[in-house]
Parts: C-alpha cells; sequence; structure tokens
C-alpha cells in the first residue's frame, strides 16, 4: 500500500467532478484559491523552518482535501493552518499551531518577499509588530477551527495521509546518469517546488518517478547538461508523460504571475475565510449581471 | 593426406598455388560457416534476451504494486529491446495507484462484543454488513486530546499501513463514527495471542514450533527494519496467532519511522520485560537493535513457556539482564558508562557476575540455538544481530527443521477466547516523561560486596 514509488493519485472522475464547482465556486476561482493555499503554504513554511519535505507533504494534503471537499463548506485559511500543522506531525517536525498562525498572519498583513503578501507601499508606514499582532480571541478562535480542518483532512483522505515526494528519487536519477553537480540539483529542486503551485495538480496526477524525471529534464536542459537519447525510458516515464509534466513544470512561472497580477489588480483581498469566499461570489454575481445589462 | 605428404619434396609451384588456393577457400568457407553460425546464435540470444526482458517488465506492471527489490532488478536490466529496435514498444513499470476515498462511517459494522480494553484504545469485535466478515475494530482515545489529532495515534497508522506483510495483522481501512473523535481502525480478527495460547499449553511449543514462529516473526520485523519503521513493542501478548499457524504483530501504538540522523526518541517505551538494556540505562539514541532485543526475549519465552525475564521495577528488570547475560565490561559494551544512568554503576567482578549464563539457563537448546539467543541478547545493541542476519543464522538450518505452519495444531476457539483475558503482565509504557533510575542504584550495586557469595547475583533496590 504504502512505496517509496507510489502516492495515492486522483481519479479521471475526481478530476472531472469539483466539489467547489458543485457548489459554485467559479473554476477560475478555484484555481486561484487553490494556488494561493500553495503559496501560503510554502511561504509560511519557510518562515517556520520547516523542512522542504514537511512544506511539500503540507502542500498535498492540502490538494488532496479539495480534491473532495468544496471551498464554501471549508475555509482555505484553516485548512493552511491544517495541513501545515498535520504535516509537520507526520513528518516528525512538530510544531505549535500557535506559531503557524502567527506566521500566516504575518505573511496577510505585512509586506514580504511572498507573492501572497500585501505589495510594498500600501502600508506606507514600516510594519509594527502591532500590525500583525494576533489577539488572543482570534487565536483561539482560529485554533479551534485549526483542529476541527485537521480531523476534516484525515477523514476526506482516508487517512491515507503518506506522501512519496520525488527530491530524493531526481537526486538518484541524476546520479545514476552522471549528471549531478549543484547546478543541476538546485534547478531540479526548484522546478519540483514549483510544480507544487501548478493548476494542473501535478503532485495528484502523477507518480514521484515522473516528477523527478522531468525536473531533472528540465534542469539538465537548462544547465547544457547532455543526456543519453531516451534515458527517462530507464525511469519507467513515457515521453509523452514526459512532455506533459515539462510543459505544465514549465508554464508554472507566468501562471504564478498571472495569479499576483490577478490579486493586485483587484484591490478586494484574498477570500481565507468563508464568508469572503461568499461575498467574493456575490460580487461577481453583480459585476456578471451589470455586464450583461 | 598421405599422396600430400608424400609429394611434398616433388612439389612444383602448381602444386602450391593449389592448395594454397583450396586453403584460402577452405579458410574461407569456415569463417563464413562461423560468421553464419554466431548470427544465428545472437539472433537466437537477442530473441531469447527480449523474451525474458518482456516476460520480466510484464511480471513487474502486474496489477500487485512490486516490491523495492523487484523494482531494482528491473531497473538493472538496460532496455534490450531499445537496443536490437528502436522502434519496439518499450513495456515500462506501472503501477495501480490507490485512490483517495474518504473514510467510510462505522456503520458499516455490526458490533459484536469487546475483545481488549488498554490504556489505548478499545478493541471489538464487529462483522462486515456488506460481506459478514469478522474483524476487529479499535477505538483511539481522543477525547482527551488537546492537541489535535495526537501524533502517536497518527505513527500507529502510517507504520501499520506501511508493514503490508503476511505476518503484520492487516490493516483494512480506517472508519470514523458521528463526531470527529470517533476513529476506529479496522484490522482483521486474529483469533489467539501467543501469550494467552502459550499460557494454556500443557508443555511448551516444540523446537520445530519454535523455529518458525520465530521466523514468521523476524521476517515481519525485518519488513518493518527495511522501511525504518521500529516497532518498540514487540512481546507475545502483541503477537496475534491464527488456526492456520500463522502469527501476526498487532499493535503499532509505540511504533515510529526512524531517520537519518535519528530524531530525538524517548527512552520510555518497550514493555519492562521486554526492554533493551540500553533503554532502562537511559539512551537517548537507539535504533531497530531495541526490537532485536525484544524477539530474543520472546526467543526465550517461547521456548521456556514463562517470560525471560521478569523484574519488578526498572532497576530489577536490569540486575535480572545482567545476572543472565552477564555485567556489561568496557569490553563486551564498549562506551557503556557514558549512558546517563550507568555513570554510578557499580558491579561486583567475580566469577559469576561475569559471562553469560544463558548456556545454564537453556541446557536443552542446541549450540546453535544459544548462540543465536546470545546474538540477540547482547547487551551492546552495536553488536546484536540484526534482523536480516537472523534469518541466514544456521540455528534455523539444522534439525529439526522448522515446521510447516499448515502442520501447525489448531486450537479451541473457546467461547470466552473473544473476551481476552487480563494479562498477567506489565503493560507498554505511557506517554508521559522518561523517569530516571533512583539515586540509590549505584549505591544498591556497591552492597553487593557485602552480600553472601554464592547466592548469584541478586540486586535489591530500596529495601
Amino acid at each position: 500500500m504504502v512505496s517509496l514509488l507510489c502516492n495515492p493519485l486522483a481519479t479521471v472522475e475526481q478530476l472531472a467532478s469539483s466539489p467547489s464547482q458543485a457548489d459554485g465556486v467559479p473554476m477560475d476561482l478555484e484555481t486561484s484559491l487553490r494556488w494561493a493555499g500553495c503559496t501560503l503554504i510554502q511561504s509560511a513554511g519557510i518562515l517556520l523552518q520547516l523542512p522542504q519535505k514537511t512544506i511539500a507533504t503540507s502542500a498535498i494534503l492540502f490538494q488532496r482535501f479539495y480534491l473532495l471537499s468544496s471551498l464554501r463548506s471549508f475555509a482555505l485559511l484553516d485548512t493552511v493552518h491544517a495541513s501545515l500543522y498535520l504535516s509537520s506531525k507526520l513528518t516528525e517536525h512538530p510544531t505549535k499551531p500557535r506559531d503557524i498562525i502567527n506566521v500566516t498572519s504575518y505573511l496577510l498583513l505585512t509586506p514580504s518577499p511572498s507573492p501572497i503578501s500585501p505589495p510594498p507601499g500600501k502600508t506606507d508606514p514600516p510594519s509594527t509588530p502591532e500590525s500583525y499582532y494576533v489577539p488572543e480571541s482570534t487565536y483561539y478562535a482560529q485554533r479551534t477551527r485549526l483542529l476541527a480542518a485537521e480531523t476534516s483532512i484525515l477523514k476526506s483522505c482516508g487517512f491515507q495521509t503518506h506522501a512519496s515526494l520525488p527530491y530524493t528519487l531526481c537526486i538518484n536519477y541524476l546520479q545514476s546518469l552522471s549528471a549531478l553537480s549543484g547546478d543541476v540539483v538546485r534547478r531540479s529542486f526548484g522546478h519540483l517546488t514549483d510544480a507544487l503551485l501548478s493548476p494542473s495538480l501535478l503532485y495528484l496526477t502523477h507518480q514521484p518517478n515522473a516528477l523527478a524525471v522531468a525536473a531533472a529534464y528540465l534542469a539538465c536542459r537548462e544547465c547544457g547538461v547532455k543526456l543519453p537519447g531516451g534515458w527517462w525510458e530507464v525511469f519507467d516515464v513515457e515521453r509523452e508523460e514526459l512532455g506533459f509534466l515539462v510543459v505544465g513544470m514549465r508554464g508554472v512561472a507566468q501562471f504564478v504571475d498571472e495569479q499576483v497580477k490577478v490579486w493586485r489588480g483587484r484591490g478586494e483581498g484574498i477570500p481565507w475565510g468563508l464568508e469572503e469566499v461568499d461575498m467574493c461570489l456575490e460580487r461577481r454575481r453583480v459585476m456578471d449581471e451589470a455586464m450583461q445589462a | 593426406m598421405a599422396t600430400k605428404g608424400k609429394s611434398r619434396w616433388e612439389d612444383d609451384e602448381e602444386d602450391v598455388a593449389e592448395e594454397t588456393r583450396r586453403k584460402v577457400e577452405k579458410e574461407s568457407r569456415k569463417k563464413a560457416k562461423a560468421e553464419k553460425d554466431r548470427l544465428k546464435a545472437e539472433q537466437e540470444a537477442a530473441v531469447a534476451a527480449a523474451a525474458a526482458a518482456a516476460a520480466e517488465q510484464t511480471a513487474a506492471g502486474s496489477d500487485q504494486p512490486p516490491t523495492k527489490r523487484r523494482r531494482l532488478d528491473a531497473d538493472a536490466t538496460p532496455p534490450p529491446a531499445g537496443q536490437q529496435d528502436s522502434n519496439a514498444p518499450l513495456k515500462l513499470l506501472r503501477y495501480t495507484p490507490p485512490e483517495i476515498v474518504p473514510c467510510a462511517h462505522v456503520d458499516r459494522y455490526e458490533p459484536l462484543n469487546r475483545i481488549e480494553e488498554g490504556s489505548y484504545g478499545v478493541v471489538s469485535r464487529a462483522r462486515d454488513r456488506e460481506t459478514g466478515e469478522v474483524v476487529a475494530l479499535k477505538k483511539l482515545k481522543l477525547e482527551r486530546e488537546t492537541d489535535g489529532f495526537p501524533i502517536t495515534s497518527l505513527r500507529e497508522i502510517q507504520t501499520l499501513m506501511a508493514s503490508k506483510h503476511p505476518n503484520v495483522v492487516n490493516i483494512r481501512e480506517i472508519v470514523m463514527g458521528d463526531t470527529l473523535k470517533d476513529v476506529f481502525i479496522v484490522m482483521d480478527f486474529i483469533e489467539h495471542d501467543l501469550k494467552i495460547l502459550s499460557e494454556d499449553m500443557q508443555e511448551p511449543f516444540l523446537q520445530s514450533e519454535v523455529k518458525t514462529l520465530m521466523l514468521q516473526l523476524v521476517s515481519a520485523t525485518a519488513l518493518m527494519h527495511s522501511q525504518w519503521i521500529v516497532h518498540r513493542d514487540l512481546k507475545t501478548s502483541n503477537l496475534l496467532m491464527n488456526n492456520r499457524g500463522q502469527i501476526k504483530v498487532a499493535d503499532f501504538g509505540l511504533a515510529r519511522y526512524l531517520g537519518e540522523p535519528t530524531p530525538p526518541l524517548t527512552q520510555l517505551v518497550v514493555t519492562l520485560w521486554y526492554r533493551s538494556p540500553e533503554l532502562l540505562l537511559g539512551g537517548k539514541e537507539y535504533g531497530t537493535e531495541v526490537d532485536m532485543w525484544s524477539i530474543g526475549c520472546i526467543f526465550g519465552e517461547l521456548l521456556l513457556k514463562e517470560p525471560l525475564l521478569q523484574g519488578k521495577n526498572e532497576v530489577d528488570q536490569l540486575s535480572k539482564i545482567f545476572e543472565l547475560c552477564g555485567i556489561p565490561t568496557e569490553e563486551n559494551w564498549p562506551g557503556f558508562r557514558k549512558l546517563p544512568n550507568a555513570k554510578a554503576l557499580n558491579f561486583p567482578r567475580n566469577r559469576l557476575t561475569i559471562g553469560s549464563h544463558l548456556r545454564a539457563r537453556f541446557p536443552l537448546l542446541t549450540s546453535s540455538g544459544v548462540d543465536l539467543l546470545s546474538r540477540l541478547l547482547a547487551l551492546d545493541p552495536s553488536q546484536r544481530i540484526t534482523a536480516e542476519e537472523v534469518l541466514r543464522h544456521p540455528y534455523f538450518k539444522e534439525d529439526p527443521k522448522p515446521k510447516s505452519a499448515e502442520m501447525f495444531p489448531t486450537f479451541p476457539s473457546k467461547a470466552g477466547q473473544e473476551k481476552r483475558r487480563r494479562h498477567m503482565s506489565p503493560s507498554a509504557p505511557v506517554r508521559g516523561d522518561a523517569p530516571a533510575l533512583q539515586g540509590d542504584f549505584g549505591g544498591l550495586f556497591g552492597a553487593q560486596d557485602e552480600e553472601e557469595v554464592g547466592a548469584g547475583f541478586v540486586l535489591r533496590m530500596g529495601r
């Protein structure tokens, strides 16, 4: 059941029928919110000094959860908190709920290098600790929701929390191709981490060996490292699958740029809570009606 | 070639030319034939190799997720099809990935009766309403949890899911009740546990039976260790046994993944009687060796029909260990003095305390059996035998051979067997801080010198 090379994957039916879209969330908004959640996980994970193993597991749990649950039933922010908390336990780097909540509050309220943070200049005076301080009552409310969301995640994936990651496989593959160098590894890992944000849910549709091969392929191309023809077949990846993944991984940078523009241009914030999602949908409905009129 | 020999001295140029021509011709014919043979052989070999490769690929690509070993084999063979004919379609290793399925409701199972209640949760018998199969339901205790889903239960589920083996109890699924606090692990129901079974038996297990049980236990342990899982509570009451002579390792409540480098671990693991000396001495870094010590204790227990080392407390447990295996010295366990609880130890050094007494305790065991036991019960964890090594140990090759599991006696399925009796043995430690051994520990060992010589190695504590 659990293997180093095998992850539970989404079925075609699951990918075709999104519970969020059935609940009235348009596809582009769902894609955008999934991106926002994963970006917050990645940024918060870095500030919490969690290893990438924990961060990637967290992003995968997050994506698995919204494969089977609606964004209108489970708030984005609570799921982000809970998947970080759960993955920190699963990968033996336990983190306190308080630390997670403090860090996400900081990221969402002050300018930072993260694409999820408000752009600099908007808050003209330099941010002070008070500007991202979490009041105790807010903390307790968020913590309670975090713990409930944690069990919901476990329930929705049937406790299939195992997530095999492609990072170490990628090192092995590069080593066996005698293409191991710091630069190639850095770029491969970059592509693997990018792929966590992909709108095509690459980690829910492809096994780690294919992801590792695609990242190694791209990195070697970028660094001008020549590899023997058809080498990906040795690692059980078809040319077609490789091609799909390469396009998917290369598209992430552009996708992220678009998302950042989308949210910065709108002025309204990302709907992290359930009420905000409802408000966002209502605004869209009004806009659509105005367009039609 | 007699004519040739006769005519050798009379040869004229024509003859020589003729001879050479013929020779060349023959040579070239020979060459051509050899070439043809070679080509033919090559072709045959290629066909055979392709067929073998295809067979291997199909085997590797079958429905069952292949094991790690098989996967390596498939990798090691270069793709032969690609060398012969680059257009031939290549069969790649394919898995049928598990699906992401939400938990079912516990209503799927009809409750029958309770089996056991422990500090970790309640185990009961239930019947699958669809298939009619009887299963064991373990309800996790989550009511008191304030930090969300307990990490220990997460570990239990993760490690149990990762340990698919014929001798590990099969986990079917996780189901939930009406609230988020009701979580049940659904496992196969196994009739007996080895502890109760051996208590009910008139005679201990036969040597051949002990060998089979040990091989089953050790092969399950070898799988766990290869997956970086350490069980940390191996004991006879956690070994379930069905009526087909198979044992199943159960209760992964203390199991966890190890890492490299080893993460900080608690010493408060393993039921006292099966706990290794490095844990008792407070070692902060330990590994899969603690399971091997427990297996040594189980081996002894199967042979004796009673627990091997029944200490009353940590100190007594240590003294029982040293009584049986001899006291640790810098020679047999380099560096043991550095362990937190070993600094103040003061051992009586005499003929009775040095060296192992295993031979005397097991007079009927063959010498290779004693060798295996002494390697399992090696004080120094770095010298302790590993699970893989046990499987290759000569003890299992010599007569009597391991009895085949099908030949095991079946045991009566008593009406009361579903409700397991309370064990007369200590239970696994519960969460909390590891106790430091009491301060007068060293003094007790020191006082040993005053006791009468000849009474063996008796340690007393706090009297």
